[in-house]
């Protein structure tokens, strides 16, 4: 893919012929009129060589098998980020597809601009004007067909919303000759150096301003209903709550909203799915396979199956808060916070949310517009210190730490805000050097009221390539998880009826041991209860119960056997300074990977190389950091 | 005066913006020029000003909305 500058040269392109690219501002309703075109019959993608996701469907009105793909909103080709540059390249692309470029009525100058730069590529050009309805409400009512007079190609009045305009703009499409706009001269070079890029520009708003001067003169600045609701939204008084507020709140739906549903879905597998499933294998199948198909891959499903409501909610409630406007605001409120590690305001609500659980917090980075804010983002996630790893502070710390607790998981979660922030100042400075921040001019949308139909697709979309593509990943690798545990290292034991520590889990966890002695984590009940956590720190208390052969404790703060279990191992193994060694322990489990989901749906959303990379290196940071935070607690 | 410490709810006329080329244009293409005719509509936490150009509502960082000087439309 080309660096950051318009493109004229051909590139491959992302679609089959008959294809439509749908190209505007953001806000402008592309994705609302997508849903609409499209229903269901979409799907998630990310364009070639990027980590850009887009959307690509099924425009039955358009033609039979049309396809339309959902461009990320973009003010110009002149590209300043990886997910505008997979606009101008689509634009610049050899095919065949028209450009529905979207319109905005009442941001008319905005959006030709943008309308120029694609007919000056070449591509046939078809224009759709939404919030018209709006400019009316302005007293600048626009007139589609004047507009269509002035520009020579078809324009078309549409409500994204409603939908109503649509089979206007398919005939539209299907019936375009691929005339050029007017006044528009095709084939324009590719400007390298930043005057020349300045001066093509220049033209091009030129162009606009000859169009707008035929049309109505532009609105005046008026006071609007939105201007009044940012009054208090804006407000550093006001504002600043409702937007701490609406953190917390999101917060909240990844933890204790989605519980209750989560708890369901997991009490349905494990209750009626698994006791069918065991009925069912019992009377022909070896207890092996049984084991397998119930304790590995049904185990496996039942894990994706009880994200799905946490990732369906939590998509649900990031398009209520883009839909209403106010995911614009969240940006502009905290850019001042989130500059300073270079990354845009809108990232705060991922690095918020990953404090719930990690999973739908890399769900909310699609909110961050730039692809490599949202990578840097992505890798900063796991070290925000999850709900479930808290299950693991208290354990220890009510083992090791009785009467101050509280202080030591406080100081898990400082040291997590270090990390977060200290790894991005880190990454700014090595791998994501490129990450500018430049001055922040952000267009805010006027609020409005969301519509249920198209969040519900968009909702569906995700969550249906969240299941398939992560969900494989986790099947496949709990059920792995489950042979390792089940197949006997030694003679004595049958598939499937071994005790861990025979196992050839429990003899890798063995083997692995020595190299945590420099944190003083040197046996196997330790390291087997690591593993296990890279799969969900959820589960690291009951392994622990499981190799010591005890009762998984109903309360962590009150151990009883698994804490004098515990306290014994950790005075063996630090050589008298269990305590350094907890610690240890704890910050070990906030450092390295969070779980297995989290590390499926990064590969889902980064691929394979950022996700093996996050992982290497959480690895080594939180073997780092334990080593050092045992060998100074020695020394107390 | 800029655009940082100018009164709200004002029409003003842009007369220079001390910004880098790329952010110019970026502005530019946004509707914001030397010339335009804004309004401060709202001032944010941390030094952020929200300025009317036409029906639109520019958010604009506190150091970047000093860097733009405005006076009175002619």
């Amino acid at each position: 893919m080309s660096t950051c500058h318009e493109t004229s040269e051909r590139t491959p392109s992302l679609v089959p012929t008959e294809s439509v690219l749908l190209v505007g501002n953001p806000n402008v309703g592309k994705s609302t009129l997508f849903n609409s075109m499209t229903g269901a019959r979409q799907r998630v993608m990310n364009a070639p060589g990027t980590t850009v996701e887009l959307q690509v469907g099924t425009w039955r009105s358009a033609g039979a098998g049309a396809q339309v793909v959902d461009l990320p909103g973009t003010y110009s080709l002149i590209a300043r980020s990886p997910d505008e540059q997979v606009v101008a390249d689509a634009v610049a692309a050899e095919d065949t597809a028209v450009a529905v470029v979207l319109l905005d009525a009442t941001a008319l100058s905005r959006s030709l601009y943008l309308l120029a730069q694609v007919a000056r590529s070449g591509r046939s050009v078809v224009a759709g004007v939404t919030m018209l309805d709006v400019a009316q409400a302005h007293g600048t009512p626009l007139d589609a067909d004047l507009l269509a007079s002035a520009l020579g190609v078809p324009v078309v009045g549409l409500d994204p919303r409603t939908g109503d305009g649509l089979s206007r703009l398919a005939d539209a499409v299907r019936s375009h000759d691929g005339r050029p706009v007017r006044g528009i001269v095709l084939g324009g070079t590719a400007p390298e150096d930043l005057e020349s890029r300045l001066s093509a520009a220049e033209e091009l708003f030129t162009w606009v301003e000859h169009v707008t001067g035929s049309l109505a003169a532009p609105p005046p600045a008026r006071r609007t209903r939105t201007d009044v609701v940012d009054r208090a939204l804006l407000n550093p008084w006001l504002g600043l709550p409702v937007f701490l507020a609406t953190l917390w709140g999101m917060f909240q739906l990844a933890t204790s909203a989605a519980a209750p549903v989560m708890g369901l879905v997991d009490q349905w597998i494990t209750g009626p799915v698994a006791t069918a499933a065991h009925l069912v294998l019992h009377s022909w199948a070896r207890s092996w396979v049984e084991g397998l198909v119930v304790e590995g891959i049904l185990a496996g499903v039942g894990t994706v199956l009880t994200f799905i409501p946490l990732m369906a909610i939590m998509y649900a409630a990031l398009a209520l808060l883009e839909d209403s406007g106010y995911m614009a605001r969240v940006a502009f409120l905290a850019d001042r916070a989130m500059r300073s590690i270079g990354l845009d305001g809108r990232a705060m609500l991922p690095l918020i949310i990953g404090f719930g659980c990690n999973l739908p917090a890399l769900a909310a980075t699609k909110t961050v517009p730039d692809a490599r804010q949202r990578l840097l983002t992505g890798l900063l996630i796991p070290w925000t210190s999850c709900a479930a790893r808290l299950t693991v502070y208290i354990l220890l710390a009510g083992i090791f730490f009785p009467e101050h607790a509280g202080t030591a998981i406080f100081a898990m979660y400082v040291l997590s805000v270090v990390l977060v922030v200290g790894g991005g100042l880190l990454l700014r400075k090595t791998l994501f050097r490129d990450v500018r921040r430049e001055p922040l001019v952000l267009v805010l949308p006027a609020y409005q009221r969301p519509r249920l139909k198209p969040i519900a697709a968009s909702v569906w979309t995700r969550v249906v390539a969240f299941a398939s593509k992560a969900g494989r990943i986790i099947v496949a690798t709990l059920a792995v998880v489950w042979l390792l545990m089940s197949v006997p290292a030694g003679p004595g034991h049958t598939v499937g009826d071994v005790p861990v520590e025979d196992s050839l889990y429990g003899r890798a966890a063995a083997g692995i041991a020595p190299v945590f002695a420099p944190a003083g984590l040197d046996d196997w009940h330790l390291t087997a209860a690591l593993a296990t956590g890279f799969v969900a720190k959820e589960v690291v208390v009951g392994a622990m119960a499981q190799s010591y052969a005890v009762a998984e404790p109903e309360d962590p703060g009150q151990p009883a056997d698994l804490g004098e279990r515990m306290r014994a191992t950790f005075e063996e193994t630090s050589g008298g300074h269990a305590s350094a060694a907890a610690m240890a322990f704890m910050v070990f489990v906030l450092g390295y990977t969070p779980c297995l989901a989290t590390v499926a749906e990064l590969r889902r959303r980064f691929g394979v190389r950022w996700t093996a990379g996050g992982v290497g290196v959480q690895l080594l940071i939180a073997w780092l950091l334990a080593v050092a935070v045992f060998q100074v607690g020695r020394l107390l | 005066m800029q655009l940082d410490t100018c009164p709200v709810d004002e029409d003003l006329r842009v007369l220079a913006m001390s910004v880098p080329a790329t952010a110019r244009l970026r502005m530019r293409e946004v509707g914001l020029r030397v010339g335009s005719t804004v309004r401060v509509t709202h001032r944010a936490p941390f030094g952020g000003r929200v300025v009317a150009v036409g029906a639109s509502r520019i958010a604009l960082d506190g150091g970047t909305a000093a860097r733009i000087e405005v006076g009175t439309p002619q």
